[in-house]
């Protein structure tokens, strides 16, 4: 199907400690959508972020194979997976990593240039980008100490989408937030999403969970199920009971 | 200190009290009227007698002026005798004011025994309720603690001892190390510790004797039919009948040894379920090293395995593949096909020979305990090798299908993946 994006087959990932083998993910066999809104979700060492790392191409996996777009990655070398993360990943995580002695600005342009040298081109790009998930132009020239949590990480996402990335992979971005900021970074990244950006969000948090339309289950380091949301509506009822019904079935 | 602590609480409010009940009997809380302030009352009174309105009570007793037809002068306050009657009867004293040594009036002084009495009752009452109370509350609080500390304790002990007996031991018996059983109950939960692993041991030491004699029943088959063979082959070369019938007896007695061993092995496979077998995930690698040692003779070449995690107990797969590539080697004596291959739910490792396979009709019969092929007449076998490989594969949650294929008998062995269980 044309319109995979990602692709894993009996994908493992086993870790060794003191001579004993833990096998953290199982077997996984997976196929992430484009436009899609994928939500991994699961209990604390069920694999979520694991997972989440050998699809991204941050970390390799012991056994299976991962493509993208028919082509295969996990095979690649370190230098070759740092050229495939720059060129169609976009990563946010739940620590910003924002470096603090540069501006916002500075922090989006600093990923940008890493794939383009046409500065011109990405100054505009991130003002767009900044502007549309409301970080005024006052903002741009602030460092991030002078940031609220909310606007950190939506800088953060905007860095992350600056090389306009195929696919977005947010690892529990609303983790260090608020209630009030966490929401308006989950806006943030349901707009993009509407636009059709492709994203990959792990949480164990069923307010974050709603707003994936796809959501898988992952327990002891296989997807024990999935459910599909369709597009996620402000105050959809419906959608809260059809999750909370899957996530019981799951054992949640 | 905790264990005395109640006895000498419950004494000292015993001692309390005693001393209460005490006082209360032998002291006088007095009553009797101050004759001073008596006589003080009735002076200022005579004094201020022509001016009785103004007068105020410079004592601390309390009063009621009547003049000489009982009309009420003036009260110190509310609730006192107003006449002689109520005086008399409230045992007031009741003195005449006189002026110029005529009587003029009568004072009732009011008699506060009675108060002063009923305000010593309360006080001792007070304190016996107080004291009761706090007894009570020790009593309480002394039968939580028996309660917690040695009746509960022994209930524990006594179920602890049913189970035991009942042959149990895998509960432990928790106890607080503190309390006053706290070392004999270690000693117990040590004792039943000890226990389990005694019989733990003795169970593992006869499934493994078991498994042992099984395992050496089936391998010693062959051998012996080696033997069996090499003495026929003798006993039609010698020209020496003493040689000749040597030989012939030592035929007789493989078939003996065969008889005996097979009948070891089916007492002894009654027990199969007593076989451990204890599958987990494993690296798909792990297959080739199986393989490898199962085909000791290189008869087969083998493929890629698949990338993947594989649920298997190793030791008992390796038996599997064992028994698969012996009986190749004996039945078909040819090389040996393999291939690999990622199913919907199974690894399957397909192994075929070159030896025209079996009749179709015999072909479901073959996992079968003590079933053989009718063309195998000829081979030693006791007819449970596939049938145990069978059985091992069940219990990894996999399966073997056994057909005839294109060239030979073809035994499939399919593995569940890792993480489906």
């Amino acid at each position: 199907m044309e319109n995979i994006l990602l692709q894993t087959e009996k994908l493992s990932k086993t870790f060794s400690s003191g001579g004993v083998l833990q096998h953290v993910l199982k077997n996984i066999d997976l196929k992430l959508y484009k436009g899609d809104f994928t939500v991994i979700m699961g209990a604390s060492g069920a694999g979520k972020s694991t997972l989440l790392y050998a699809l991204s191409g941050m970390d390799t996996p012991s056994l299976g194979t991962i493509s993208f777009r028919n082509e295969t990655i996990s095979g690649f070398s370190p230098d070759e997976l740092a050229v495939f993360r720059r060129k169609h990943c976009g990563f946010v995580f739940q620590q910003i990593y924002l470096i603090d002695g540069m501006s916002v600005m500075d922090n989006v342009l600093s990923a940008g240039l890493l794939v383009s040298k046409n500065k011109k081109e990405l100054v505009k790009t991130a003002k767009e980008l900044l502007s549309a998930v409301g970080i005024g132009e006052e903002a741009w020239n602030k460092f991030p100490t002078q940031l609220s949590g909310g606007e950190a990480q939506r800088v953060g996402i905007v860095r992350a989408l600056i090389n306009s990335p195929e696919i977005l992979f947010a690892d529990e971005p609303t983790g260090m937030l608020n209630s009030k900021t966490g929401l308006d970074v989950l806006d943030t990244l349901t707009d993009f999403n509407a636009k059709g950006q492709s994203v990959v969000m792990v949480t164990h948090d069923m307010r974050s969970a709603r707003r994936g339309n796809r959501i898988l289950y992952l327990k002891d380091g296989v997807i024990l199920g999935e459910c599909n949301l369709g597009i996620y509506k402000h105050g959809d009822r419906e959608r809260h009971e059809k999750l909370s019904a899957f996530l019981t079935e799951m054992g949640w | 200190m905790k264990k005395q602590i109640f006895p000498v609480l419950l004494l000292v409010f015993f001692a309390v009290e005693a001393a209460a009940i005490l006082i209360f009997t032998f002291h006088d809380p007095g009553g009797l009227q101050d004759a001073v302030c008596v006589n003080e009352a009735v002076q200022s009174v005579q004094k201020d007698w022509d001016t009785i309105e103004t007068h105020k009570n410079r004592t601390d007793l309390d009063y009621v002026l009547l003049d000489m037809q009982e009309n009420l002068l003036f009260k110190t306050k509310a609730g006192l005798s107003e006449s002689i009657n109520s005086a008399v009867t409230h045992m007031d004293t009741i003195l005449d004011i006189k002026k110029d040594g005529a009587p003029v009036g009568k004072i009732i002084i009011y008699n506060s025994s009675r108060e002063t009495f009923q305000m010593w009752k309360r006080a001792v009452c007070t304190v016996l309720l107080t004291v009761a109370l706090l007894q009570c509350a020790v009593c309480i609080y002394w039968h939580i603690w028996l309660n917690h500390t040695i009746i509960n304790p022994f209930k524990k002990l006594k179920g602890f001892a049913e189970r035991i007996a009942g042959g149990n031991l895998d509960i432990p018996l928790t106890m607080d190390k503190g309390n006053l059983f706290g070392a004999f109950t270690e000693s117990f939960d040590i004792m039943r510790a000890e226990l389990k692993r005694a019989r733990l041991a003795e169970e593992k030491a006869n499934a493994s004797k078991k498994e042992l004699v099984a395992k050496l029943s089936h391998d010693i088959k062959t051998p012996v039919a080696s033997i069996k063979a090499a003495s026929e082959v003798g006993a039609a070369f010698t020209d020496n009948e003493k040689i000749r019938e040597n030989y012939t007896q030592i035929i007789a007695k493989t078939d003996q040894i065969n008889t005996l061993v097979t009948n070891l092995f089916t007492a002894t496979l009654e027990e199969l379920d007593e076989l451990t077998i204890t599958p987990e995930d494993t690296m798909g690698s792990e297959l080739e090293y199986l393989l490898e040692n199962a085909d000791y003779l290189h008869r087969a070449k083998i493929p890629e395995i698949p990338d993947c995690l594989l649920y298997m107990d190793k030791l008992r797969l390796q038996q599997v593949f064992d028994n698969i590539f012996s009986n190749s080697y004996k039945y078909a004596d040819t090389k040996i096909d393999i291939s690999i291959w990622n199913g919907d739910s199974f690894c399957c490792v397909c192994i075929e020979d070159y030896g025209g396979g079996v009749n179709k009709e015999e072909l479901p019969l073959l996992k079968e305990k003590f079933k053989r092929g009718s063309n195998t007449d000829h081979t030693e076998g006791a007819g449970l090798g596939l049938y145990i490989s069978d059985y091992f594969m069940q219990k990894m949650h996999g399966g073997l299908t056994i057909e005839n294929g294109k060239n030979g008998l073809k035994v499939t062995v399919m593995i569940a993946f890792g993480g489906t269980i």
